[in-house]
């Protein structure tokens, strides 16, 4: 046969190609003869697309969802329509987690540093080479420290298997969660003592859409998205009720406002005793809930009695004639009002629990607890449990000091170990050193304040993994990043939802794995053969599901016949003449013991929070509405839609510094930590003595090719951390910031003056 | 059997190195190669890269790399502008490689990796199917790889990676000017 050449290809390059692909490269053998019948030329479109039910992950709310498979290829998300919270609507970063699956700068493969720690040089690994080793260190620190020398920070659906690798491994340290640490942890406290159950936790049982009246305390809904609470808030608006928002900054609930109350940051408390106070002074409270429910009414009378509204309105900066119109509309709701409770509460540190037991205590005095439009109580869903997925035996060892049990936060042990204190013993051994750190779902360089400290506790480490999507911050500082399935790749476990529409459902693949990923159980099982450590033993992930579905006389397959979603009849109200609560003695604690007993305040207090040092202003933050914390900034659909956050600074204060809307400045904290540049919005709506930007942007990581560099992150700003009393939760609103501009140091201006009764903060540098 | 093409090889060298990666020879026959198509390489280019420098610059290039991935090695990534997997560019990627008979085998890597597309090349070529492999390089293949190649190029990567980017670029338009001659010889 005569072959024809289709490039003059000398006989020494062909015989060294020959020699080369002789010695083992494989470039040959990627093909094989197809099986299937020749694909349709290129379509594009939903339509005629395969529906497979699953659960959004794009945010921690897991709205039900179908994904819309064509080819083996996810084309479109949509809502679930039989889910009762959300029907066929996703948010934003619902409907882009096709770009998330298909993002190319997703990690691909097991990869182990080469470089040093925070500087993202890797080599390609086997997933045996890297389970290898990760279980190789785990031992090794095991055996040189002791096993509380383990530590694992996690978040999220995918954390939940390896934390049990951390049990078995013995360590107390298997879980430290910023969903806790540094976000829902007070309030979650608060309302579990005060009445009994967690109201505000992952889920929030709050009647939003059936109030008359609502109360937001900084909750910014409609930017911070959570798709059944938005509804219900629209819902709520749509019928009728008032909304009474308190906030630095006029957000997008606050445009929505009957009355909106721009109160003085760390202030919120002052406000809400004095509200408290009026309420019961002015006998606006509910007497027969207060006087059948509630303990430690008298004590709360004669606690809150020294705080009046027109003291609050010096101490707030608001106007005495609008707090009172505020508290009369919520109270002429009542019961039907909706004191929210809030969710990311770590703010100043200190108060930060005493907050949201005020708001707790407004809702009990309004007897607004298991009725329309209040708090409501959680209808339980019958869901299995499958041992097979987790170690037999996981018992926590003992330690001559431990610290969780040890802590000098009386609750934190209910939430695990605090950040800080790992922290803290990474650096200083102290009560034992924390010699490896397992990291899954968490941003530990952004989600922990004061990452200049975290940076340093890394650099001791002997050895840090994660488990990883995207190569975010917390992958450049593993020594091996473990590359994960996306949600739409994987079995989770079933999930539920015990609100006003309580309903079962479960996350499955709706596409085959990219790359060379593996699933969260496939992981630690892995890594549990490794160890030694027993259980773990389903096979797959149906196996899973299927032994979590048993209890509700459900199949995979009968759940996926009934459209992926089983809806159940809620019961979140109850007769108020014979509610019970969950607490000791049956009714709403508007005094703590448990606090009292570990000396701390049983009624909220109010403590003066820092103001900021002269020529500093107070940083703050929020959640965007289309990124979800630090995860999405570089997903193409929403960076397109906000590539980059903003400062939000008052128009008077941008005027006499001279600064222009979309101006870029740099920000300098009262520690000398400087940001990335970050562009300005002037504008009226935020007071003259706080700045405001959505938190997740400007991020450090060169390998987030979309999200690197953009915008300013808050978290390096965050230098100074107060720590909460009770739980040990880090505050993120104790640092002050001036501007830079053109390398010249603008001091802020102080347009609202300072009561006396509110120290000022005292700066090294200020 | 003395080879016709080039693209197995081709495909050979955008594989990830492991230890089993004959980097020498890899490297001698691209330096050759690069010859053959009249590249003129400066002496200090033809050095043969350590295994762990080509492994890191790899990972670097295609993977996850400092600066962001700096040159996805996807179709999908070029062809349809959004910069994404598993959109249009995959689509085509598939079509043909049906067209041909053939499925790809599952790897780990997408089917638009460059790795597949030059192998599949190479198959069209070894079975004379000049029809197709005009059509592919034309409306498919040769669209994207330029820009798959300039931000190899930008990158500033490793001489290895470079040499491959170009000599990958002229093999292919040689081709293509090849096939489509042929293809105007014999229809």
């Amino acid at each position: 046969m005569n072959r024809r050449h289709f490039l003059k290809i000398s006989a020494a390059t062909a015989a060294a190609m020959a020699s080369a692909s002789m010695s083992g490269t494989k470039g040959e053998g990627l093909f094989r003869p197809a099986t299937a019948q020749a694909a349709l030329a290129p379509e594009t479109g939903s339509m005629g697309a395969k529906e497979i039910t699953s659960v959004c992950e794009m945010c921690f709310w897991r709205c039900p969802i179908v994904a819309k498979v064509k080819n083996g290829k996810l084309v479109k998300i949509e809502g679930n329509p039989k889910s009762p919270v959300n029907g066929q609507r996703v948010c934003a970063r619902g409907n882009s987690g096709v770009q998330l699956l298909y993002d190319p700068d997703r990690v691909k493969t097991p990869l182990k540093r080469v470089g040093a720690r925070g500087e993202g040089k890797w080599a390609k690994i086997s997933w045996d080479e890297a389970l290898d080793e990760v279980a190789y260190n785990m031992q090794k620190v095991k055996k040189k420290y002791g096993p509380h020398a383990l530590a694992y920070f996690d978040h999220g659906a995918s954390a939940e298997f390896m934390r049990g690798i951390f049990k078995a491994m013995g360590t107390e340290n298997y879980t430290s969660e910023p969903a806790f640490f540094q976000c829902v942890g007070p309030p979650a406290l608060a309302y579990l003592k005060t009445f009994g159950y967690v109201t505000t936790g992952t889920r929030q049982y709050n009647d939003m859409g059936n109030a008359k009246a609502m109360l937001l305390v900084a909750s910014h809904i409609g930017e911070n998205v959570h798709v059944s609470h938005v509804r219900e808030f629209i819902e709520g608006l749509e019928n009728g009720a008032k909304l009474v928002v308190v906030d630095p900054r006029f957000s997008a609930a606050a445009n929505k406002a009957h009355i909106y109350l721009p109160i003085r940051p760390g202030t919120d408390t002052a406000l809400m005793l004095a509200w408290i106070n009026y309420v019961i002074k002015k006998n606006l409270y509910n007497k027969d809930f207060v006087a059948n429910h509630c303990d430690g009414f008298d004590t709360l009378k004669d606690a809150v009695s020294e705080y009046s509204l027109e003291w609050a309105a010096k101490i707030c900066d608001l106007k005495l004639v609008d707090m009172q119109e505020a508290i009369e509309l919520l109270a002429k709701a009542a019961p039907h009002v909706n004191i929210h409770p809030g969710r990311h509460a770590t703010w100043y540190g200190k108060g930060d629990l005493g907050r949201h037991q005020s708001y707790a205590i407004l809702t009990a005095l309004f007897g607004a607890v298991g009725v329309p439009g209040g708090i409501y109580f959680p209808t339980p869903v019958k869901k299995g449990h499958a041992e097979c997925a987790e170690p037999e035996d996981a018992e926590t060892a003992d330690a001559e000091t431990s610290m969780k049990d040890d802590s000098p936060y009386p609750f934190s042990y209910i939430f695990g170990t605090t950040t800080r204190s790992i922290i803290k013993a990474i650096l200083t051994k102290d009560p034992y050193p924390v010699k490896l750190l397992g990291v899954n779902g968490v941003n530990i360089i952004q989600t922990i304040p004061d990452p200049y400290t975290t940076m340093k506790a890394i650099k001791e480490l002997d050895f840090i993994f994660c488990e990883e999507m995207m190569a975010g911050e917390t992958a450049i500082w593993s020594d091996i990043v473990l590359p994960d399935t996306v949600y739409l790749e994987r079995y989770d476990g079933v999930y539920t939802y015990e609100g006003l529409t309580p309903y079962l459902t479960v996350r499955q693949p709706v596409v085959d794995p990219m790359f060379n990923v593996r699933s969260p159980y496939q992981i630690a099982k892995g890594l549990a053969e490794r160890l030694g450590i027993e259980g773990y033993s389903c096979e797959s992930e149906e196996e899973l599901v299927n032994e979590e579905l048993k209890k509700a006389n459900l199949t995979l397959e009968s759940l996926n016949k009934q459209g992926g979603i089983v809806v159940y009849e809620g019961k979140p109200y109850r007769d108020p003449k014979t509610v019970k609560f969950s607490t000791e003695s049956g009714k709403v604690q508007l005094a703590v013991e448990d606090f009292e007993d570990e000396d701390l305040d049983p009624i909220p207090k109010y403590e003066p929070t820092p103001a900021p040092p002269k020529g500093y202003t107070r940083l703050v933050y929020g959640r965007a509405p289309m990124h979800t914390f630090t995860r999405t900034m570089n997903n193409l659909w929403l960076h397109n839609e906000m590539p980059e956050n903003k400062l939000w600074l008052n128009d008077k204060v941008a005027a006499k510094l001279g600064i222009k809307n979309d101006e870029e400045v740099i920000l300098e904290n009262q520690d000398g930590k400087r940001s990335n540049p970050i562009k300005v919005l002037v504008t009226p709506g935020i007071r003259p003595d706080v700045v405001f930007m959505y938190h997740g942007f400007g991020s450090k990581s060169k390998h987030l090719t979309r999200a690197y560099g953009k915008g300013a992150a808050d978290g390096f700003l965050m230098t100074n951390v107060v720590e909460d009393r009770f739980i040990g939760a880090d505050s993120k609103r104790t640092n002050f910031v001036r501007i830079i501009k053109n390398n010249r140091v603008l001091n802020i201006p102080e347009l609202a003056a300072l009561p006396r009764e509110i120290p000022r903060y005292n700066s090294r540098l200020a | 059997m003395e080879p016709t093409h080039p693209f197995y090889f081709l495909s050979s060298c955008f594989d990830y190195p492991d230890k089993d990666t004959p980097v020498a020879n890899l490297s001698d026959a691209l330096v050759l190669l690069a010859g053959d198509m009249g590249l003129q390489l400066e002496s200090d280019r033809k050095q043969v890269p350590e295994l762990e420098e080509l492994q890191a610059e790899y990972v670097r290039l295609f993977i996850n790399s400092p600066g962001g991935v700096a040159a996805p090695p996807y179709a999908s990534v070029y062809v349809n502008h959004s910069g994404i997997m598993r959109q249009r560019g995959y689509d085509e990627a598939m079509f043909f490689y049906n067209k041909a008979g053939f499925e790809p085998v599952e790897s780990g890597e997408s089917p638009d990796h460059i790795m597949h597309e030059l192998n599949f090349l190479g198959l069209l070529l070894d079975r004379d199917d000049m029809t197709l492999a005009s059509d592919f390089l034309n409306s498919h293949f040769c669209k994207w790889y330029p820009r798959f190649e300039q931000r190899i190029i930008s990158a500033e990567p490793l001489p290895f990676f470079q040499i491959l980017a170009q000599v990958t670029h002229l093999c292919l338009k040689q081709t293509l000017k090849e096939v489509m001659h042929e293809q105007a010889t014999f229809s």
